[in-house]
């Protein structure tokens, strides 16, 4: 009778705990208790997630004004800015024409390979993007693989090795969102197209990718977002190149406080509109299937076609994402021998800083998942089961997005703006908060999608057999719930550790990890390449141990 | 155990009306079935009992208290929807017990009535099952015996048997009446399948449009139906346009098109009046040639056969009047050798009692008649 007992416990400590959950449980039936509960996490939302980046870069516009002044300050912020829609469309549209292979080669192909191509595209995502950005860098530089052939650097920092990690790091989104999509699809649109005569590339063209257009969007938007918003990987290819998170990192490191307020207003509200144009238009678009092309698409659903689709999707992926993310396992290993390791050990020089920010790190980790998880969950139920009415659900549902539309390095700036001109709070806490903003949407998303995935009856049924509304929650919805609870704390936990953007723009003194190896990999601290990679290649241990946890809990749910 | 009552009861959604100004009462333990087509309001009804859905006016009465702010845990009245609600993540016997435990039972006791319940359900050996690994049948056992495990007062079924094959659909129903009886629950059922709705109930209401069309006995609801959509709705049935032509003590002569009289048993309208005739499929009967015809005294019309479909018990055939008119009889099959074939001369006949004669609807008798 697990999950049933807790009320018959026969310990003393577990009637104590029984008890306390039976005086929440009559409070819950209370509307006035639920209200209550509901206000304080739409307060939350507002105060401590919504409002301070919006009070925050109102505060910093006499200082953007300052850009107007100087035209070549001026001219620099337009072209970083221009740079960052540019490039987030440009590696978007690639994203989508090789991520959309790829999904299919993964649900359509033999199921075991399909499985391996499917982990696989997970490694780029789990990765922390400073160490993606170190790991392209050696992979295509001079101490690449490419180089041994060639005897020079495939590719220098600068805009081509920026367009080419932007795809790395954002192919795995649409590549997770379509899989999800077509696992789900039902295959009898595209085989009744077929008996009506339409050849397999037509039928898919004409049928399924209509069908799936608002998958289409959805990916389109996540990976605009991501290349938008990405700053600690960019930093490290970007040599002189400049986006908007890179201009704001830069002129944050140059005292110039025009620039940094000027880009980051506008990369806030450019985003905000391209997100809302994309989300608006992107379902009207008509993808042209009123025209058929017999004889070409015939031959383009041969086998010999679509197994060169296949290889050169599967090329794609292994060559310029795969080979790329995992490069830099090479000079880790070669640093575990050559006695880098043993000075990481005993925490010597700069090691002693590297274990601090480490723990600084997984600190405000736990500390932004845990509330995330309290805080999170009354907006969840809210969104999920439209307790505050239609357009009121609708209203929240769009704002809960921001945070993960809106660059992370420009809401840092905003942000520590805000928090700092509030001046209570010591650094430690801006630093948390900042997180918390950053992350508080993973939470939400992850855990509303998975209430909306119980049926509704569910709950109804267990409130009419004499649960009330505590109970149906704790025995019915959580543990239906579990795995998505777990699944959105470990990516609220890992996307914590991962953020650099906003924690480069926010801290003065405290360094978290991303951070620290930023600044290593930039030279702004001196340190051997063997240490840079040492550094970043525990940073993605670990960070594959997270993703081991997230498998093995997405495998359980299956 | 209760008596339940609606006085005037009105719910909207927006700029919809679901329910509107419905009351009615059901009697202690009685079985009554909520009959109507998709859209009626049958499932907003059983949830405003529930307790799952607030009525915005009217009161809900519960053994003559108001419960309108009751919340739903505290009504002693189960939902069991369509899909059942088993809970996925319990087994067979935790599902039976969540509903006492809820309730504050000790966990000894919860456990043998949740036992006994599924004894009581033939289904004791999967106790340790989980819901999908039984059959549909069993599914509907175990919500069955979830329900009546809480000693609810109130048993509200949503389309149980809506989910289940036409066979096992017949077979359960019975089981299901003979299960409320024995456990002497006041039963609320909502179902859109008329067949259903007349064998197990002690009443049914006819519903549509949020509004109550008939609430009587089936035996009623079928031989008086108070309207042409009942009529319509619960059982098969030919309707014939026509004007009074004469009205007698007892009788009145109606003629129908191209001036064919018929005489019914009914004097409630008026001379020259439009009105629409009703006769039950099951009334009409066929035979070869008017020396065939039964003794007695009956309405005779000459037809043709249009087409015969053998239904098993029935035989179902089509047939052109006279004047034109199209109408369906059904045949016991041991009443005939074989299905009349089709261009078959024959006379149709029927008792004038077995017509119902009712005013021609001013909205037109094709949208009176739509069910969706």
């Amino acid at each position: 009778m697990r999950g049933l007992r807790l009320e018959q416990g026969s310990r003393s400590d577990s009637r104590i705990v029984n008890r306390f959950l039976s005086i929440l449980d009559r409070l819950s039936a209370s509307r006035r208790v639920s209200n209550l509960v509901y206000a304080f996490s739409v307060t939350f939302f507002f105060a401590l997630v919504l409002l301070p980046p919006m009070f925050g870069i109102l505060l910093k516009l006499d200082r953007a004004a300052e850009v107007f002044r100087d035209p070549a300050l001026l001219g620099r912020s337009y072209s970083a800015i221009s740079w960052s829609f540019i490039l987030a469309f440009v590696v978007s549209a690639l994203d989508l024409m090789s991520g959309i292979p790829l999904a299919w080669l993964i649900v359509r192909s033999n199921p075991k390979w399909g499985s391996i191509v499917d982990t696989l595209a997970d490694i780029p995502f789990i990765i922390p993007t400073v160490a993606l950005g170190f790991s392209t860098l050696l992979f295509w530089g001079s101490e690449g693989v490419a180089s041994l052939f060639l005897g020079q650097a495939v590719l220098t920092p600068g805009l081509a090795l920026v367009v080419l990690l932007h795809f790395v790091f954002s192919l795995p989104v649409v590549v997770r969102v379509m899989v999800g999509e077509l696992s789900g699809y039902r295959e009898t649109f595209e085989i009744a197209a077929k008996t009506l005569g339409a050849e397999p590339f037509t039928a898919v063209r004409t049928v399924t990718l209509p069908i799936l257009r608002p998958s289409l969007v959805a990916s389109f938007l996540l990976s605009f977002a991501r290349s938008l918003s990405e700053t600690g990987a960019t930093i490290v290819v970007a040599g002189s190149f400049e986006n908007g998170p890179v201009l704001i990192k830069n002129a944050k490191d140059a005292g110039l406080e025009g620039p940094l307020s000027f880009v980051s207003f506008t990369l806030i509200a450019g985003s905000a509109i391209a997100f809302l144009l994309i989300k608006h238009f992107g379902p009207k678009l008509r993808l042209p299937i009123s025209r058929v092309w017999p004889e070409t698409e015939k031959r383009l659903s041969r086998p010999n076609a679509v197994l060169a689709r296949d290889l050169a999707s599967l090329s794609i992926f292994i060559f310029v994402v795969i080979a790329p993310s995992l490069f830099v396992a090479l000079p880790s290993l070669y640093a575990l021998f050559d006695g880098t390791f043993m000075e990481a050990l005993s925490s010597q020089g700069v090691w002693s800083t590297y274990w601090q920010s480490m723990m600084l790190s997984y600190v405000i980790g736990i500390i932004v998942t845990v509330t995330n998880m309290l805080i999170g969950m009354p907006m969840a139920v809210l969104i999920a089961r439209r307790r505050l009415g239609k357009a009121a659900t609708s209203m929240m549902d769009g704002l809960v997005n921001i945070p993960i539309v809106v660059p992370s390095v420009a809401l840092g700036v905003s942000l520590g703006s805000f928090w700092r001109a509030i001046g209570i709070l010591p650094e430690f806490w801006v630093l948390t908060i900042s997180h918390l903003t950053i992350t508080y949407t993973y939470f939400v998303r992850a855990m509303s999608a998975a209430i909306e995935s119980v049926p509704i009856y569910l709950e109804d049924t267990a409130r009419t057999l004499g649960a009330r509304p505590l109970t149906v929650f704790r025995r019915i919805i959580l543990p239906l719930t579990k795995y998505s609870l777990f699944a959105g704390a470990i990516l609220t936990f890992t996307r914590s550790v991962d953020e650099t953007g906003a924690a480069a723009a926010v801290s003065e003194k405290l360094k978290t990890l991303p951070v620290l190896l930023v600044d290593w990999v930039k030279g702004t601290v001196a340190v051997s390449r063997s240490t840079q990679s040492l550094g970043v290649g525990i940073l993605v241990a670990v960070s594959f141990i997270g993703l081991l946890a997230l498998r093995l809990v997405i495998r359980k749910r299956r | 155990m209760p008596s339940v009552k609606l006085v005037d009861i009105v719910k909207r959604f927006g700029a919809i009306t679901a329910i509107n100004r419905l009351s009615m009462e059901i009697a202690d333990k009685e079985y009554v079935c909520i009959l109507g087509p998709t859209g009626s309001g049958k499932t907003t009804l059983l949830r405003l009992f529930a307790g799952l859905t607030i009525p915005d006016e009217g009161e809900i009465y519960i053994d003559d208290k108001l419960v309108n702010k009751m919340p739903a845990e505290e009504r002693g009245a189960v939902y069991v929807p369509q899909q059942y609600a088993l809970f996925p993540h319990l087994t067979v016997l935790e599902n039976v017990a969540f509903g006492p435990l809820a309730r504050g039972v000790n966990e000894e006791e919860a456990l043998r009535t949740a036992r006994e319940m599924l004894e009581m359900m033939m289904l004791g050996h999967r106790a340790d099952s989980k819901p999908d690994e039984l059959s549909g049948g069993m599914q509907q056992r175990v919500a069955l015996a979830r329900g009546l495990a809480t000693k609810a007062k109130l048993l509200l079924l949503d389309e149980p048997l809506g989910a289940l094959d036409a066979r096992l659909r017949v077979e359960l129903r019975y089981k299901l009446r003979r299960l409320a009886e024995e456990s002497g629950v006041t039963t609320i059922h909502v179902t859109h399948d008329q067949a259903e709705a007349t064998a197990v109930s002690d009443r049914i209401a006819v519903l549509r449009e949020g509004r109550i069309r008939q609430y009587a006995t089936p035996f009623h609801v079928y031989m008086r139906p108070q309207s042409l959509f009942v009529a319509h709705f619960v059982g098969g049935a030919n309707f014939l346009q026509a004007v009074v032509a004469r009205r007698h003590l007892e009788e009145s002569v109606l003629e129908l098109h191209q001036g064919l009289k018929i005489t019914v048993r009914d004097t409630t309208h008026l001379s020259a009046e439009e009105v629409v005739v009703v006769i039950r499929e099951d009334r009409l009967n066929i035979a070869e040639s008017a020396d065939k015809v039964d003794s007695g005294s009956y309405n005779t019309i000459e037809g043709e056969i249009q087409s015969s479909r053998f239904l098993g018990s029935f035989v179902s055939h089509q047939i052109r009047l006279a004047n034109g008119d199209m109408v369906m009889s059904k045949t016991p099959t041991q009443r005939l050798e074989k299905p009349m074939p089709v261009g078959k001369k024959v006379i149709v006949y029927f008792k004038p009692s077995d017509a119902l004669v009712y005013s021609y609807p001013a909205i037109g008798l094709s949208r009176e008649l739509r069910v969706l």
